[in-house]
């Protein structure tokens, strides 16, 4: 297999109409993910701009907006005059690449299976929570998403995230649930954050824990539970879009 | 909201007994500890995990001879030991039986599975306010991953701060050591923490783990003031929930 295979199959996955509406963030999740999946390689150039924005189904504007979200986060470098372009900047270490390689290899099965599981313990947890969870917990899984949207490492993400769930399984008083998360965190965790590959997006993510957390300070156990759910399974849906794409770009 | 009465019925000597008993093995732990850091402190050095297992021997025998310990220890405040960072100095017993065991845990604070000790409450209490706390029940997830109470008493000095002497109770053996109290009391009697959270009750309709309102039933401190001035996290309080 040669790196130009990669890259056509990639092109394919990747570069396919957008069906979300086309909005700037979501062409430049669209690549960034790539990127962070190892879809698109580091150093490689990236179609034209006119020939991007066909592919999408989105305005060269859009586009050429996207573009610009992306260079100012560092994934992304446009060289002018001849040979110029937009050129893929994405250094890649060993933990990334092993990461990328254990979702490729977990089967869309196995990835149910987990997320099934996931659903079951953090959904009831946050609805047990919402009775049973006293101030001083509230206040700590506060602290926690702060910590998330202050965090500037993959690491304190996935600690953030997953201390997040283990601390809501511990304010619902259960020993048996909150083992069972911290084992689950373990196991999906650092799949969740894969660098630039995020199931879910650090702010989106952290919007939807305020949201979790404002139920569980009501009181609301429905809707702890609900909101939740969803929660999960957007992550895991995603895990599953990503695995796809990963298999489908290595024959 | 109801103002609470204290109570001096056989509840609260119950209560007063356990929270006493559990208390001397703690400081008798302290004591040992104190002279540990003391000691290291004159020979002109920090202490080391080597010469805190000197409280060994006193750890075990609690162990042996108390009826509802489930683990007792010493913990070291991070940066006090001179060869580990972080420390427990601590033996259980399993609840499925068997000799002691050290906690094996995770102390390692960049790993999510880490036992993450200096922010729980029963050791940023007495490290930020040098009181003892009673906490709990709570899942002690990380570190015994139980569902347990614990009262924990600073170890400081002239030499400083050097950690906390601290003893667990599984929130299953205080229930089964209540109920009989409880039952006494009559229907629907609880036994609830600081916070409203029900430690022992003996109705289906208010279990351990729950969380009361103030306003919930007739409410009376268990645990005299004057006993416990220096203690967070008390009263306690039998509630008796009215039909």
């Amino acid at each position: 297999m040669t790196d130009a295979d990669v890259s056509r199959a990639a092109r394919h996955v990747v570069f396919a109409p957008l069906r979300d509406g086309g909005r700037v963030e979501v062409v430049a999740r669209r690549i960034s993910e790539a990127i962070g999946l190892g879809l698109i390689a580091d150093g490689e150039q990236l179609p034209s701009e006119l020939e991007l924005a066909g592919a999408l189904a989105v305005s060269t504007v859009t586009l050429r907006e996207a573009l610009a979200l992306l260079r100012q986060r560092g994934l992304v470098e446009t060289r002018r005059g001849r040979g110029g372009g937009s050129f893929v900047r994405a250094p890649v270490d060993a933990s990334v690449e092993r990461l990328r390689t254990v979702l490729r290899e977990t089967g869309v099965h196995e990835l149910r299976e987990i997320g099934d599981h996931l659903l079951a313990v953090t959904a009831t947890a946050a609805r047990l929570a919402a009775e049973r969870a006293s101030d001083d917990q509230i206040a700590r899984l506060a602290e926690l998403i702060d910590q998330l949207e202050a965090a500037e490492t993959v690491g304190e993400r996935r600690r953030a995230d997953g201390l997040f769930h283990i601390e809501i399984a511990a304010a619902a008083q259960s020993a048996r649930l909150t083992r069972q998360e911290i084992d689950l965190q373990g196991e999906i965790g650092e799949l969740l954050w894969i660098p630039f590959g995020e199931a879910i997006e650090r702010d989106e993510r952290v919007a939807q824990h305020r949201a979790v957390l404002a139920a569980i300070a009501d009181g609301d156990g429905d809707r702890a539970r609900r909101l939740t759910e969803e929660h999960v399974e957007l992550a895991i849906s995603r895990l599953i879009e990503f695995h796809l794409q990963l298999t489908q770009s290595s024959p | 909201m109801q103002e609470a009465s204290p109570y001096a019925g056989e509840a609260a000597t119950t209560v007063e007994a356990l929270l006493r008993e559990t208390f001397a093995g703690i400081d008798a732990l302290r004591e040992l500890a104190v002279g540990v850091h003391r000691d290291a402190r004159a020979r002109g050095r920090a202490p080391t995990t080597a010469d805190l297992a000197a409280i060994r021997p006193t750890v075990l025998r609690q162990l042996a001879s108390a009826d509802m310990l489930a683990g007792t220890g010493v913990i070291a405040a991070p940066g006090t030991l001179a060869d580990r960072p972080r420390w427990l100095e601590w033996w259980r017993r399993s609840p499925s039986g068997g000799g002691p065991r050290p906690l094996a845990v995770d102390l390692d604070p960049g790993n999510i599975g880490s036992y993450e000790y200096p922010v729980a409450p029963w050791f940023d209490v007495p490290c930020r306010t040098g009181r003892r706390v009673v906490v709990g029940p709570y899942v002690d997830y990380a570190g015994t991953d139980e569902y347990i109470l614990t009262f924990a008493a600073p170890v400081t000095s002239d030499a400083g701060f050097f950690g906390v002497a601290a003893a667990d109770i599984r929130a299953t053996d205080i229930e089964r050591a209540m109920l009989p109290m409880l039952n006494a009391e009559g229907p629907a009697s609880l036994l609830v923490n600081a916070s409203g959270r029900v430690i022992a009750s003996n109705t289906p309709a208010t279990i351990v783990g729950s969380i009361v309102r103030r306003d919930h039933g007739e409410r009376r401190e268990l645990t005299h003031r004057e006993n416990w001035a220096d203690c967070t996290g008390l009263p306690w309080f039998l509630v008796r929930t009215t039909a």
